[in-house]
């Protein structure tokens, strides 16, 4: 099983366009990558299936961690035709999980920038953001992931961006879930249409 | 995503005049109205209140909420209604609309074109939005986290059951009502105007001579821009709420 290495920034427009602009300038353009994500919030792991919309497959992905509890995400994913992401939402939704599903549209692109892979994104949820991911092969030493994460950071610096705390990641992903349960409440608590 | 479910384009079926009942977006066409872009002078930079963020950011109505399912995603679906809400709050601002009246004309937009049927000449669907206003206005205010009062129903609803009648085709009784809610009339009548350069036939875009809104051809270039990005966005596989949102924060609106 592979281990990412990710970490998170959020930023407004004007940073986005600085951002991407100097990764065009000085780094590697990978293309566009737009999402359609359902993923489950598990206690202690995440599930998602994923339409890949620009790149016309889709996988189902099951992380080792959430959002906020360390850099190291171990997945397990496998690819699935995209014709098959009604069935296995509908699949997951039936085995009980539907309560822990949420869906996020990603308009994304990736760049690639000294060895760091920066996929530069929008979602409702998290707006204007960036996700930097190095990618280690399973068994990694404990060094490897020091010296991964030290490569972000450094990557982060140069391109002037204030990387999230795994505290303001845990506290913003806490927030998206309480406003989200309370979404599906009121809407379900909403009178019905006539 | 959506792609419309012929062979043929939009604009292909337009020139053929073989468009179908229920039309969607799809990638030449998006690209035919990306080059066919008019020369337009830029539209200044909108400064939303809070509120009318807020609201937009509710505007991606529940699928139940179509009379026709089929038309969540099509030219008059979710996206055409977020961008007319947008639209719609960025004309109240121009004219000075107090926090009432830019909320009542936001959720009149929100919800003009829920009962429609299909997306050709579908004539009385703007009343029978009205009705549905009626009988369901606690839950559609409630939506947006606001209290439906008999003022606010009222007049959204005269505004929903004109915005399909043109001014030069009111009736006596048409008048009367007009008057008595004409400011939110007229935001909701030129919001959904502007939002036409998704149409597939330039004759059919915006035209200043079927509103009365003194600044509709100052946000020209804005409604275009927010057409060209939210259906590029729900093209590369965007649900249409995001895809809306997106324009909206590519535009710094909300």
């Amino acid at each position: 099983m592979p281990i990412e290495i990710e970490m998170r920034a959020r930023f407004d427009k004007e940073a986005r366009d600085q951002l991407v602009d100097r990764l065009k300038r000085d780094g590697e353009d990978l293309g566009p990558d737009d999402k359609h994500i359902y993923f489950y919030v598990l206690p202690d792991q995440l599930l998602k299936v994923t339409d890949n919309t620009a790149a016309g497959t889709a996988k189902i992905t099951l992380k080792g961690s959430k959002i906020g509890q360390g850099a190291a995400f171990a997945e397990t994913e496998f690819t699935i035709a995209p014709a098959d992401v009604e069935a296995a939402v509908k699949l997951f939704n039936a085995l009980g999980f539907e309560g822990a599903m949420h869906e996020a549209s990603n308009l994304r692109h990736n760049f690639r920038f000294d060895g760091v892979e920066i996929a530069v994104k929008w979602s409702e949820a998290w707006g204007y953001h960036a996700e930097f991911e190095v990618l280690l092969d399973d068994g990694a030493p404990d060094a490897a992931h020091a010296e991964a994460a030290a490569k972000i950071t450094d990557v982060a610096d140069e391109l002037g961006v204030t990387l999230m705390t795994e505290q303001e990641l845990a506290e913003f992903t806490a927030a998206f879930e309480a406003a989200e349960k309370e979404r599906k409440e009121r809407e379900r608590q909403a009178a019905p249409i006539r | 995503m959506s792609t419309t479910p012929t062979t043929a384009s939009l604009i292909d079926l337009a020139a053929r005049g073989q468009l179908p009942l229920h039309q969607y977006m799809d990638r030449a066409t998006i690209d035919w109205i990306t080059t066919s872009r008019p020369d337009l002078q830029p539209s200044p930079q909108p400064a939303l209140r809070p509120i009318a963020q807020y609201l937009l950011r509710r505007t991606g109505l529940p699928r139940d909420w179509m009379a026709e399912p089929r038309l969540y995603d099509s030219i008059h679906g979710v996206r055409h209604a977020m961008r007319t809400a947008a639209l719609a709050a960025i004309l109240a601002e121009a004219n000075g609309l107090d926090d009432a009246d830019t909320t009542t004309a936001i959720v009149a937009a929100a919800v003009h074109d829920c009962q429609r049927h299909h997306d050709k000449d579908d004539r009385g669907h703007g009343e029978r939005a009205a009705i549905w206003l009626a009988a369901n206005a606690d839950t559609v205010w409630g939506r947006f986290d606001l209290t439906a009062t008999p003022r606010r129903v009222t007049r959204a609803a005269t505004a929903i059951r004109l915005h399909d009648v043109p001014y030069g085709a009111f009736s006596p009784d048409d008048q009367a009502d007009y008057l008595r809610s004409q400011i939110i009339c007229d935001v909701v009548k030129a919001a959904d105007a502007l939002d036409r350069y998704r149409l597939p036939k330039t004759r059919w875009w915006p035209n200043a001579q079927h509103v009365k809104e003194p600044a509709f051809d100052t946000f020209r270039s804005l409604a275009f821009d927010l057409v060209s990005i939210s259906e590029k966005a729900h093209l590369a596989g965007a649900h249409s709420p995001a895809a809306v949102l997106y324009a909206l924060a590519e535009k710094e609106l909300a």
